[in-house]
């Protein structure tokens, strides 16, 4: 029974005239066939799941689904455990910024003696003068205004 | 059309692939969903021409089919068993494919539906093909999603699509865009670490989902379970209800979940001033 479903229906796909006839007039196409009234009806009621069922397979495939949960990196877990490890995190990062936190300033030290070397050692100097300078007139001119 | 009169044609378009066989190739292909006549005609070129054939397909009609086409036809599915961890299901998979590769064959791997599309062998055995120095490609096939955009008459254009797989979906709070088209695949296995034959979503889980698609979406809004059609003489599977009645439905685990966009926002008047300029 389930072969001559079987070789209807792939009939059916590789014979797209077949096919059209069928959807047209299905009774007259499946009286040209040797299938039982039993395997007539199946094919006539179009429901995909009857006739794998018929065609001796399975009613789904569910081992072939992809299991996100289930790859190789992410290890199975119910959906609540993932929430814990969740919170984990931020504690481990907090410490993984520090680290870079305190490389930076090291950093930055040497960047601010290249250039002394290169040019004179009074650059710098006049550069925070005249930053704090600006600061000063900032901050009075702010107070002016307000008083 | 038949396979043999479109053979002639696919040939002469694959070209892609270095013609040096002695270091081996590798090329992915998608049956599609519907048997037969989603196959496209590269894809079948491949599978018939390929000194290797492996394939991983859904119903033993298709293969029957692929068996006619390549008598080297060798399906992946006893990789499968219940209770075998998927990913060294995956791994042995992956390395069947890659053994006559290294040996300097042409191989063919045919999957159901696309072959990048929730199918994690199909993506990897081409990285690792890569990485070895073999050619390797994918070519795409008519996948579910491909399948319920003709089904239902959407355009991903209009309003734009998000996709996401149920169970990652809920598990990571992913944000969406009620405004667009959400796609949920798998919803009948949510939250299944393994799946069985003829399971279906569990009503609780079905709940979980709800209450979080409440936060974005009235209780009336339709939804759409929907189920592309594997042969051509069937039709597709197509569900509709609401939210609210979406935990009372009996959902098979490869059923989509297509759930429409609610009305369009305002477009931003900055960006509508751009149409006028010249």
């Amino acid at each position: 029974m389930s072969e001559r479903l079987r070789q209807f229906v792939l009939g059916m796909a590789t014979d797209l005239e077949r096919a059209k006839r069928f959807s047209a007039d299905p009774h007259s196409e499946l009286a040209q066939t040797d299938l039982s009234p039993e395997e007539r009806d199946i094919i006539l009621r179009r429901d995909p799941d009857v006739l794998r069922e018929a065609a001796g397979m399975p009613l789904n495939d569910p081992l072939s689904l992809e299991l996100f949960f289930e790859k190789p990196p992410a290890k199975p877990a119910t959906p609540g455990k993932p929430r814990k490890p969740a919170t984990r995190p931020p504690a481990k990062r907090t410490p993984a910024k520090k680290a870079p936190a305190k490389k930076a300033p090291a950093k930055k030290a040497p960047a601010k003696k290249a250039p002394a070397k290169k040019g004179s050692a009074k650059r710098p100097a006049v550069a925070k003068r005249g930053a704090r300078k600006t600061a000063r007139k900032s901050t009075r001119k702010g107070t002016g205004r307000r008083r | 059309m038949p396979p043999g009169g479109s053979s002639r044609a696919g040939g002469g378009a694959c070209n892609a692939l270095p013609p040096a066989r002695s270091r081996g190739s590798l090329v992915i292909v998608g049956t599609g969903i519907s048997l037969v006549v989603h196959t496209t005609v590269e894809a079948l070129w491949h599978m018939q021409h390929a000194e290797r054939l492996f394939y991983l397909v859904t119903n033993a009609i298709t293969e029957d089919w692929i068996r006619t086409l390549n008598p080297t036809g060798t399906s992946l599915q006893d990789c499968y068993a219940e209770g075998k961890p998927r990913h060294q299901t995956y791994e042995e998979m992956i390395e069947r494919m890659l053994g006559p590769v290294r040996e300097g064959k042409d191989v063919c791997a045919a999957f159901y539906g696309h072959p990048g599309v929730f199918a994690w062998p199909g993506q990897e055995v081409i990285r690792r093909a890569r990485t070895e120095g073999y050619a390797a490609r994918m070519l795409p096939g008519v996948s579910t999603e491909d399948c319920l955009f003709a089904d239902l008459g959407v355009d991903p254009g209009a309003d734009g699509c998000q996709h996401f797989e149920a169970t990652d979906f809920l598990a990571l709070g992913r944000r969406f865009d009620s405004s667009s088209s959400l796609i949920l695949w798998q919803v009948g296995a949510l939250g299944e670490p393994s799946v069985r034959p003829g399971m279906t979503c569990r009503p609780e889980r079905l709940r979980l989902l709800v209450s979080r698609l409440r936060k974005s979406y009235p209780a009336r809004h339709p939804v759409i379970l929907y189920k592309a059609s594997q042969f051509s003489i069937c039709d597709a599977v197509i569900r509709e209800t609401t939210l609210a009645k979406l935990p009372r439905e009996v959902i098979p685990v490869m059923a989509t979940m297509y759930v429409p966009p609610l009305p369009r926002r305002r477009p931003d008047p900055r960006v509508l001033r751009w149409m006028h300029e010249s």
